[in-house]
Parts: structure tokens; sequence; C-alpha cells
């Protein structure tokens, strides 16, 4: 026989996640949970072309984090900001350059975010002309974006504000095709303590092998010296034996 | 699509899975439990974790 369980009966609840105060407070989605407080932490992405009813925003999709509750209904917050891949693909062309990079940047309010932007030039263009590209808009894009707060900085990105005027003014040093945010996500405490130890942990195995490969090369030598003085020991064993028999010969 | 499928040789008749479940997918039809709306269910699975006889099991 079975043994019976003894458990208090509970049942799921639907709970409404709602989106940040920025899109209207609009309906994202429905979730079940036995108690309110464990959907604190979930996350859940949305296309903007949902949230803003603007079809043109098709490409773009954004992360929400739910914060707090309020009345049975989560509310959220913007975590992450990326461009669809095929978005990118359909821009990226023969005959232009197209320059992607990844750099760390802190908002106003000292919160940290990793940021992905994607140039792309009229024409191909210099190494010269790219480096200065790079250079330009990385400083450009970390002076603006230290003066002001991150949900302004979700705001702007979501209108394309910030990308057309970087875009304009990285015109000056060479013409664009276009200026694209490809991914901004928000980096957490968390986040940022895991990574420290797998750094750590990284750096503590290299030194690992390192000194073990420093080990071997000191054996390598000490046996390759043993063998050569061992040869050399021969060698002279037999030039004294062949002297003497050369003596004895005369 | 998942389904719960009902055990009734372990069944017990506790009627915790018609308590528990959000979607109402169980019904009591004269003596006996029946998953009387299948494909309502999302598969949640409080119903499998729940049944104090474990009678239940949800086939994806």
């Amino acid at each position: 026989m079975a043994k019976e369980k003894k458990t208090a009966k509970l049942k799921k609840k639907w709970y409404k996640i709602v989106a940040p105060s920025e899109f209207n407070e609009s309906l994202v989605g429905e979730t079940l949970s036995y108690d309110p407080r464990l959907i604190i932490g979930k996350t859940i992405t949305v296309n903007l072309a949902n949230l803003t009813n603007n079809i043109k925003k098709q490409s773009i999709i954004i992360k929400l984090k739910v914060t707090g509750l309020k009345e049975e209904r989560a509310l959220t917050q913007p975590v992450a900001y990326s461009t669809v891949p095929t978005f990118i693909k359909r821009i990226i062309r023969r005959g232009r350059e197209n320059i992607h990079d990844s750099f760390l940047c802190a908002t106003g309010d000292e919160k940290k975010i990793r940021i992905k932007p994607l140039v792309i030039t009229v024409n191909k263009a210099k190494g010269v002309v790219i480096k200065s590209l790079i250079k330009s808009f990385r400083n450009e894009l970390k002076d603006y974006i230290s003066k002001i707060s991150y949900n302004e900085l979700v705001n702007e990105l979501v209108s394309h504000k910030l990308q057309n005027s970087m875009k304009g003014k990285l015109k000056k040093i060479y013409p664009l095709r276009s200026f694209e945010i490809k991914e901004m996500k928000l980096i957490t405490h968390e986040e940022r303590e895991q990574k420290t130890e797998k750094q750590i942990d990284k750096t503590k195995e290299k030194k690992k092998v390192k000194d073990k490969d420093d080990v071997k090369k000191q054996e390598d030598n000490s046996d390759e010296k043993k063998e050569n003085n061992s040869a050399k020991k021969k060698k002279e064993k037999n030039n004294s034996n062949k002297q003497e028999k050369q003596v004895k010969d005369k | 699509m998942p389904k719960p499928v009902i055990d009734y040789k372990k069944c017990k008749m506790s009627m915790t899975c018609i308590d528990v479940c959000p979607m109402d997918v169980f019904e009591k039809e004269k003596d006996k439990v029946v998953v009387k709306h299948p494909e309502k269910c999302i598969g949640c699975r409080a119903c499998e974790v729940q049944c104090p006889h474990g009678a239940i099991k949800i086939e994806e």
C-alpha cells in the first residue's frame, strides 16, 4: 500500500504581469504560482511592437523582470534591450563596413550596463577610419550614458533618439548607413560577483598549469643534463682507453 | 500537449486534484474523478505533485 501524504491543499493562482509605467502599465502576460512571493525575480521577454502598438518596432525585444507586487499584479522593470538577429542580418551587406563592439559603462544612477553598438558604413572604410569611429563612439556613449539615469536610457533606446543622435555625430568622421544598439543589458550585483569568482578560478587554473609546465621543464632539463654528463663521461672513458691502447702498442 | 492520466487502482477519491487544478480540468462524475477537459491542461503539475496517493501522471 502506498503511504498517504498529509499535505495542505494549495491551489495555484493566476497573477497578472504588468509593464512598467513608461509603457502605460499594459498587460504583458499571466503566470501561475502558489505564492505571489515566488514570482519575484521571474523574467519575461516581450516584443516592443506589442508594448507600444507600433509595428515598426517589431525587431526589438525587451526583457522585463518582476520586481514587486501590487494588488495581485506583478510590477516589472526592463532588464535588457536587444534587436532580433534577423534584423541585423538584413542590414549587413557586401560592400559596407560593419563594426561590432561591446563594452561596460555606468549610468548616472550608478547602474552597470553592458552595451553592444553596431555601426554600418556606406562604403568600405580603411582601418584608421574604423579605429577612429570606434574610439569616438565609445567615448561619446560613455559620456552621454554617465549623465542620464537608467530609465531615461531605456526610453531613449526605445524611441531611437540615442541612435539617431549618435549617427549624426559619427557622420562627420565617415558617412554612415545606420547606427544601432544591438544589445543593452543591466548587470546585477550577483552576476558581477559570479563573474569575478569565475575570473579568479580561471587565473588560479592558469597558474597551476604554468607551475606544472615549469616543473616538467625543469625535470626535462635535469634529465638532459644527466644524459649529457653520462655521455661525456663515456666519451672521456673511451678516449682514455684509446690513448692507453696507443701507448701500449707503441 | 500535456494530458493528465488517472490511475484508478491508486485513486482513493481524495478530490485533491479537483481542489488544486487552476484550470478546472477534473470533475466528479458519479463516484469517480474524471479528466473532463484535457484540452484545458497547461501542464502545471499541481495535481501530480499534490495527489496524496500518487494516482495522477502528466503525459506530454
